[in-house]
């Protein structure tokens, strides 16, 4: 609704704008509140007009009727009255049309017939007019206008007479009805803001409030309208030909529904009309005539026109009656009407128990508030209309000034808006009042005739309960704005920033996703309490372990326990601190023990087990020992040499040379070199094979785990016997497993630079440190290591008398693949020879004018034992040359035999005492062996026919008696020298036969007790090797012996 | 996503007013207007939050939104939460509860109030609630009567 709307569109004013909006209030500037209004009621009229002209499309003719009528109407105004008298008539005919519209309203409100008289006079010009009925209400006076009614004729009268003082104060009653005009404004105002739509509703609204307080329903209503159509009827039976137009224009529904009540209702309502034409009649004349008295009286002029009016109201035709009642009508009709409601008052307390008692009841009420609101209009505007009506009437238009006449129609203009607002109708009462006026506003003519029938109809029924309480709330209202106007004045009213009071941004689809389905698949695993300390997350307890023991299959009564016993004991006696080193040492040297008394069992019960039946016994042995050289790959084999270990007396290696025939192709043609222990002559300990033929070898010094030797093709050969059995051949030869083991390193094609280039004679180890085998050779069991590293050297000699030394390199790891640089290593193989040093002996042999000799052969090489540094070599000249390894001169340079002169006499053999002497014995191949002293260049003593002129091949010092030395010649004989006992030949002699020895070594243990023993290995040149224990008296040395031995050297000299 | 929202305000101007009958005629020749509230009634927005959030959390504690029972509960809160306003003393104050409850269903809100007043004197605060379903937002405005 507009009024709604433009109260929004106010809250949000500027101040400013509030404030002058305000203040134009104050002012009562009509314009600006009244024109917003102006649209939709004169829309309304139209459709008035068309609904007015649809409802009678029977009586066109009565349109035109009424047209006439109205030209009619003029034209005798006109007529009757010289010309510029009708031009003023004009003037202010228009001008009242235009600017009485609220006295009209007040007329026609006050008794609607004669409101559709001056409708008629009007013309059609006005149709819209007939709706101000519904506007009136909002600008009720209220209660005063009410009390005013009471004394309406002396008020009147005094009314008219104060309208007619107040005539020059024009001005002043013009702001004062401007003032008034705004009140209402703001009255109306107020109360539409109350109520619900729009000033009509809302009257409709107080009215049914009304009816509802008087448990009236909606036929009141109805009744009412009956009884107004009644009236109407009534009127229509005045005026005969107006009765049809009444009855097309009024809705059929409404009529036929009130004639049918109309029945009973129908002599009480005439009785009531025509009371109230009767007293309407009256009055009317009298008010007529005592305004237009009024009017003469005080103006000139007027009268004049005032005559005309009473003219009309006496007129001949219906116009001009019509107009008469138009004009007299606010004053007469008013009385009438409040008489005719006092009336109806007293005919509905009389008829109260009748049916339709409420029903006038309720007329009377809604007949009140317009009543009142009409009122209000005569006391307020109708001063102002009254102040514009007579001057018009006395004076005219040209006094008027054109101000005025502005004001005027601004006033006009607002009431249009008026008209049209309360055009806006939406209920139905206010539509059937309103049509009820229109059918009877184009009523013509009887209208006048009917009005007094009708007062009754329009009987007033004063409510001063609700008047008071619409006053209260008017003044209410009133005082709000007065309060608002002035507190706007001392506060300020702004913009609060804009509050956000909530902001949610939109979920985009990955979010709402998650958080729909996103905790779908999960699981919390793992939580850490305490985040900044995840190094003490792991509290795990120590284990409590036990320890048990079981025996299975049981063999006692305790099969298992452990368990119960306290820990810290169990564990010490189930844990026994083992040293595995020297465990494994124990097993070592048990398992041998254990070995060789296996191996004497299994001898003692071979009875077929003698030194051979047909051997003849060697006297000097009492007993003796074969090796088993009957093994499958030592069979048909020859010893070409046997050497037994200077450290471990026990350990004896024989060479075998290749076998006669063949017996496997991967030994035939190979040499193979059997370690043995004496001790367990069952078998050897390894067995060695190698390519080429083995013509020296020797044991590593202190401990004798490394094998030397030399080849006949020159080149050095070493084996390490610790090397594990798998990494060599493995052989199963007759039932058991043999591993022949290969050279761990060879000097064969490579280290062609240094090598040897002719066979190998003699190969020596060269200990560094002097003379430690004493204590070395104790005991086979010896626990003792080798001195960490290997700190020894093999000097090797060859035929051309080249001596090399050889540094013996032990590595750190093994590697299995092989070695790229070490070319001649084993793959696997730990030990490898440096060449050190290269002596060539045959300069210093050559020279001293033997050179017509030749180049001398060089035949074996021994290093002394108290001085490594120094050596002695046999030549094929019977010389033996001294010499050093750093080329210093040592002397005496050679050892001579006693026979003087060149003599190709081959030096085979040489032997240093064992005992420390510095002697050592020479063996030659003339037969003669020397006992050469270091310090002398001639031999001590020197045998020549001990050997009956055989060549000694062997020789060598008694371990155990230092005067003893064992001697072997090329016919198999062995001697025994005990220079103690005989210094010029040997104390015995053995020849061996038929086997023919081929080699012999010495080996025993020098030893106080009873273990000790000598003992000879013999090579036979059928392949065996057997062991000769000597007898004890070559074992056992006598007492003094050294010192004897000392004794005869020093008389020999 | 819907809204619903409901206001609660003293619709009645002479009700708040109040003022005696009599004070008719003398208030024409002086006036009562406080132009400042006492500052012990002033509208506190604090206290007033208070007061909201601890109603919300009583009423929406474990409120599932549903289209029907909104307007009934928007009502109830605004009543409650107005009534409750109302007994905290702060005279001469008009009290406008607003409430609006939509459902959360991953849209995206914005809601602004502005007002036009005498920010010396009048005030407002809001509070927000918010559960899986729903949320609530509740703003209170206070309208000083001078």
């Amino acid at each position: 609704m507009e009024p709604g709307k433009r109260r929004t569109k106010d809250d949000t004013w500027k101040e400013d704008e509030l404030r002058k909006h305000l203040w134009a209030a104050g002012s009562a500037s009509p314009t600006e509140e009244t024109r917003p209004r102006a649209r939709k009621p004169r829309r309304e009229s139209e459709a008035d007009w068309a609904d007015r002209k649809e409802r009678r499309p029977s009586t066109p003719h009565r349109d035109a009727e009424y047209r006439d009528s109205a030209a009619e109407r003029d034209g005798q105004a006109a007529g009757g009255r010289p010309r510029g008298d009708r031009d003023r008539d004009k003037t202010r005919d228009s001008r009242k049309d235009r600017g009485r519209p609220q006295e009209k309203h007040r007329e026609r409100d006050a008794e609607k017939p004669h409101g559709r008289a001056k409708e008629r006079e009007r013309g059609r010009a006005r149709p819209a007019e007939l709706w101000q009925v519904a506007a009136h209400p909002s600008r009720l006076g209220g209660d005063r206008d009410r009390d005013r009614d009471r004394d309406r004729p002396e008020r009147r009268r005094a009314v008219s007479k104060a309208r007619i003082a107040e005539g020059e104060r024009r001005d002043e009653d013009s702001e004062r009805g401007d003032e008034e005009r705004e009140r209402r404004y703001r009255e109306r105002k107020l109360q539409y803001g109350d109520s619900k739509d729009n000033p009509l509703k809302y009257w409709l609204y107080k009215e049914e409030g009304e009816r509802r307080h008087r448990k009236q329903k909606e036929p009141d209503r109805e009744k009412k309208h009956r009884e107004k159509s009644s009236t109407r009827e009534k009127r229509e039976k005045y005026s005969k030909e107006k009765s049809n137009s009444f009855s097309d224009k009024e809705g059929e529904e409404r009529h036929k529904e009130k004639r049918h009540k109309e029945g009973f209702h129908v002599d009480e309502e005439k009785r009531r009309s025509s009371v109230g034409k009767k007293e309407h009649r009256r009055r009317e004349a009298e008010n007529g005539e005592r305004r237009n008295r009024g009017a003469s009286s005080k103006r000139d002029g007027t009268g004049s026109e005032h005559a005309e009016n009473l003219e009309r109201n006496n007129g001949k035709d219906k116009d001009s009656r019509r107009k008469h009642g138009r004009e007299e009508g606010p004053s007469a009709w008013k009385l009438a009407r409040r008489q005719g409601s006092e009336e109806a008052l007293e005919i509905e307390k009389e008829d109260t128990d009748l049916g339709n008692a409420g029903a006038g009841e309720c007329a009377a009420g809604s007949e009140d508030d317009f009543e009142g609101y009409e009122d209000d209009f005569e006391v307020c505007d109708g001063d102002d209309d009254d102040v514009a009506h007579e001057p018009e009437s006395e004076e005219t238009a040209e006094e008027l000034p054109l101000a005025r006449r502005r004001e005027i129609q601004e006033i006009q203009k607002a009431i249009h808006a008026e008209n049209e607002r309360v055009g806006e109708l939406s209920s139905k009462l206010f539509e059937k009042q309103g049509r009820t006026e229109r059918g009877r506003g184009p009523g013509p003519g009887p209208a006048a005739d009917v009005s007094p029938s009708e007062t009754p109809a329009c009987g007033i029924f004063l409510d001063f309960a609700t008047a008071s309480r619409r006053q209260k709330s008017r003044t209410q209202a009133l005082k709000q704005k007065t309060r608002s106007t002035k507190l706007l004045r001392l506060i300020d009213l702004d913009f609060s920033f804009t509050f956000s009071l909530l902001d949610l941004p939109p979920v985009n689809e990955y979010d709402m996703y998650i958080r729909n389905f996103g905790k779908r698949n999960t699981k919390q695993a793992y939580v850490q309490y305490n985040e900044d300390n995840v190094d003490r997350n792991v509290q795990t307890e120590e284990v409590e372990t036990q320890e048990v023991w079981t025996q299975h299959p049981g063999e006692g009564a305790l099969v298992s326990g452990g368990s119960e016993r306290s820990g810290p004991l169990d564990a010490a006696a189930v844990v026994p601190k083992v040293n595995t080193p020297r465990l494994c040492s124990f097993l070592r040297a048990a398992c041998q023990v254990i070995a060789v008394l296996l191996e004497e069992d299994r001898v003692a019960s071979e009875p077929t087990w003698t030194p051979r039946a047909q051997d003849c016994p060697l006297r000097f042995s009492d007993s003796s020992a074969q090796l088993n050289t009957s093994l499958p790959f030592l069979q048909n084999r020859r010893v070409s040499y046997l050497h037994a270990s200077q450290v471990q007396r026990r350990m004896v290696v024989s060479v075998h040379g290749r076998p006669g025939k063949a017996f496997t192709p991967l030994l035939d043609g190979r040499y193979v070199l059997c370690v043995w222990d004496i001790w367990q002559p069952s078998g050897p300990q390894k067995v060695l094979i190698c390519e080429s033929k083995v013509t020296c070898c020797c044991f590593s010094p202190f401990k004798a785990f490394l094998l030397f030797a030399g080849t006949v093709h020159g080149s050095v050969v070493v084996w390490d016997l610790r090397e594990d059995a798998r990494i060599h051949h493995y052989v199963k030869l007759s039932g058991c497993f043999w591993t022949f083991r290969t050279a761990t390193f060879s000097t064969d094609g490579v280290l062609t630079s240094v090598n040897h280039r002719s066979p190998l004679q003699a190969i020596e180890p060269i200990t560094g440190s002097v003379c430690k085998r004493q204590s070395c050779v104790l005991s086979p069991f010896s626990t003792q290591e080798e001195p960490a590293g290997l700190s020894f050297h093999v000097a090797s000699l060859d035929e051309s008398g080249v001596l090399n030394v050889w540094v013996v390199v032990e590595l750190a790891k093994a590697d299995t693949a092989g070695a790229v640089s070490d070319l001649g290593l084993l793959p696997g193989g730990r030990i490898k020879l440096v060449h050190s040093a290269a002596i060539q002996l045959s300069d210093s042999l050559s020279h001293k004018g033997y050179e017509f000799w030749g180049s001398t052969q060089t035949l074996s090489v021994k290093f002394l034992p108290s001085d490594s540094n120094r050596f002695v070599v046999g030549t094929d000249t019977g010389l033996i040359s001294h010499g050093t390894r750093q080329d210093m001169r040592v002397s005496p340079r050679l050892f001579r035999p006693q026979q003087q002169g060149m003599r190709p006499v081959k030096v085979n053999v040489i032997d240093f005492s064992p005992f420390g002497e510095p002697i050592f014995l020479a063996g030659c191949s003339d037969g003669s062996i020397r006992l050469h002293q270091l310090t002398a260049e001639h031999p001590l003593l020197q045998w020549d026919e001990s050997t009956h002129g055989r060549a000694v091949i062997g020789l060598q010092w008694s371990s155990t008696r230092p005067a003893v030395f064992l001697v072997q010649d090329d016919t198999s004989c062995v001697y025994i020298w005990d220079l103690l006992e005989s210094d010029l030949g040997p104390v015995a002699k053995q020849p061996v036969y038929p086997d023919r020895l081929v080699a012999m070594t010495v080996v025993g243990e020098a030893e106080k007790t009873r273990s000790g023993f000598l003992a000879l290995v013999l090579a036979r040149a059928s392949g065996d090797v057997d062991v000769q224990y000597l007898r004890r008296e070559w074992v056992a040395p006598v007492g003094d012996e050294l010192q004897r031995l000392r004794l005869l050297l020093r008389e020999a000299l | 996503m819907s809204v619903a929202a409901s206001f609660s305000m003293r619709t009645s101007f002479s009700a708040v007013e109040g003022l005696p009958e009599t004070e008719k005629n003398a208030g024409e020749s002086e006036n009562t207007y406080i132009l400042r509230p006492i500052f012990q009634q002033r509208f506190r927005p604090s206290v007033v939050r208070d007061c909201i959030h601890a109603v919300l959390k009583e009423e929406l504690a474990n409120a599932e939104y549903s289209p029907e029972e909104m307007p009934q509960l928007t009502k109830r809160l605004s009543e409650n939460i107005k009534d409750k306003l109302k007994e905290m003393g702060f005279d001469r104050y008009k009290m406008v509860v607003q409430v609006v409850i939509g459902e959360q269903r991953g849209e995206g809100v914005f809601m602004a109030t502005r007002c036009f007043w005498d920010a010396d004197a009048d005030n407002c605060t809001h509070d927000v609630f918010m559960n899986d379903s729903l949320f609530c937002v509740v703003a209170a405005f206070g309208c000083f009567y001078y």
